[in-house]
């Protein structure tokens, strides 16, 4: 257990604060690094929305979409983003598709959560199924331009929290020897010796029940169709989509936590569960990935690896 | 009243200057049509084509000018290392570069496993303020 005390031995620090539409919370220890962590996530994190977000008209994502067919030159932290989410959709075979764009406006999700009025009148539209492998399709330059498939637009809401986490927290490592962990919208990346306590919960408004757990490194997400809700039409809807229907994911399971050897791995496991619904517990446990699953009944299941919780004392 | 000779052989004449006159003037009409058919068709084709070559010519235009992409000179080799102890020991990864003098290729080191999802402890007490994994 001496590792779990090793942040104990020294004071920490948290700061709190919203980017990317989410909340961030940021924990350093010793607490002397927090402020230029903060600094350098703040940063980060106003990049990333820049040049990321599919709700800002400015930001090089929007430009791409808009351009669909041909090349568009766009800042490489942009590509970098785009590459993740590829990936991310190379290793669930599509299940998490960066190519979503037009489905999530479809059931309404076509400007900030904030924005989104939780009982909108209006109509409902068809849902719009993303192409089958239009991921594959998507051309990048590392040097700074990416093209979207024809017909197509992208979405990093998926993936990019958790690749902007794995970022901030490389960034932070990189210029300190602190532990650090950042929890972007659920989306948590820690580093440095002695890891971090994690408390998960379904949705940050109801914090009661929190199972604590102590993640050594890398990553663990939580993703949630319990979140980012609204009504359309008389149907409830959310932001986790089926990218082989185009709506909004019915399966067994509403909230699924996984861990990764980084935040984006760990992500991309999460939200693959979600999807997946009742093929889930087997595809996690074929990849050895301890992950807390709730059904829509709120019974918890766990992996192999996610330990039962300890009793407080 | 019985028809004369001269007179049949009057009418049969008549006849076949007229089926003649009337097959000649089928051929040639055949022919003025299919003439004008393939003038048509090759009109068209030439349209067609043009059209193609300018669309195609206006697609080059709306893309955007791109930078060459740099080719690599020399052969790179880079060698991710990465070392995940279990339990909390944390993970540590480096990069190293190696260059070599061959031209045009680029190759590439074995990538290696990933490190496995850390499987996490279960904490009664935790030591710090712990970072909320919650759905917003």
């Amino acid at each position: 257990m001496s590792t779990l005390k090793a942040a104990a031995t020294m004071a920490s620090g948290t700061a709190t604060w919203r980017a990317l539409g989410t909340y961030v919370h940021l924990s350093t220890s010793p607490a002397a690094a927090l402020e230029p962590a903060r600094r350098i996530a703040t940063r980060l994190l106003e990049d990333v929305d820049r040049t990321c977000s599919r709700f800002r008209t400015d930001s090089d994502l929007v430009r791409a979409n808009s351009a669909a067919g041909s090349w568009t030159n766009v800042d490489p932290l942009l590509v970098k983003a785009v590459g993740a989410a590829v990936e991310a959709a190379a290793q669930t075979d599509g299940l998490v598709d960066p190519t979503l764009g037009h489905a999530l406006v479809a059931v309404g999700y076509d400007r900030d959560i904030s924005l989104i009025l939780a009982d909108s009148t209006d109509p409902g539209a068809v849902p719009v199924p993303a192409r089958a492998g239009a991921w594959r399709d998507i051309q990048r330059d590392p040097s700074g331009a990416i093209m979207v498939p024809r017909g197509s637009a992208l979405d990093l809401g998926a993936t990019g929290k958790a690749w902007a986490a794995d970022l901030v927290v490389s960034a932070i490592a990189a210029e300190s020897d602190c532990t650090v962990v950042l929890s972007l919208g659920g989306d948590i990346a820690v580093t440095g010796p002695g890891g971090w306590p994690v408390a998960i919960t379904e949705t940050i408004d109801d914090p009661a029940g929190a199972e604590v757990v102590h993640l050594p490194y890398g990553g663990l997400a939580t993703s949630s169709t319990a979140a980012r809700r609204w009504t359309r039409d008389g149907v409830i809807r959310h932001h986790l989509i089926d990218p082989r229907t185009g709506e909004p994911t019915s399966g067994r399971w509403r909230t699924a936590t996984a861990t990764g050897d980084t935040c984006l791995a760990a992500n991309t496991a999460s939200t693959a569960a979600i999807v997946l619904g009742d093929r889930a517990v087997g595809w996690l446990t074929d990849r050895d990935i301890p992950a807390r699953l709730v059904n829509t009944c709120g019974r918890v299941v766990r992996t192999q690896r996610w330990p039962e919780p300890r009793a407080n004392p | 009243m019985p028809r004369s000779t001269t007179s049949r052989d009057a009418a049969l004449n008549c006849l076949s200057v007229l089926t003649g006159g009337l097959t000649a003037a089928a051929l040639v009409g055949t022919g003025l049509m299919t003439g004008l058919a393939a003038d048509s068709t090759a009109h068209k084709a030439d349209l067609k084509a043009q059209s193609l070559a300018a669309a195609a010519s206006a697609r080059t235009l709306a893309m955007p000018a791109r930078a060459p992409i740099p080719r690599p000179t020399r052969t790179v080799t880079t060698i991710r290392v990465v070392q995940a102890a279990s339990g909390a020991t944390g993970a540590a990864a480096g990069a190293a570069t190696s260059g070599a003098g061959s031209a045009g290729t680029t190759s590439r080191a074995p990538a290696p496993a990933p490190a496995p999802a850390p499987a996490p402890v279960p904490v009664a007490a935790p030591a710090a303020p712990p970072a909320p994994s919650a759905a917003s």
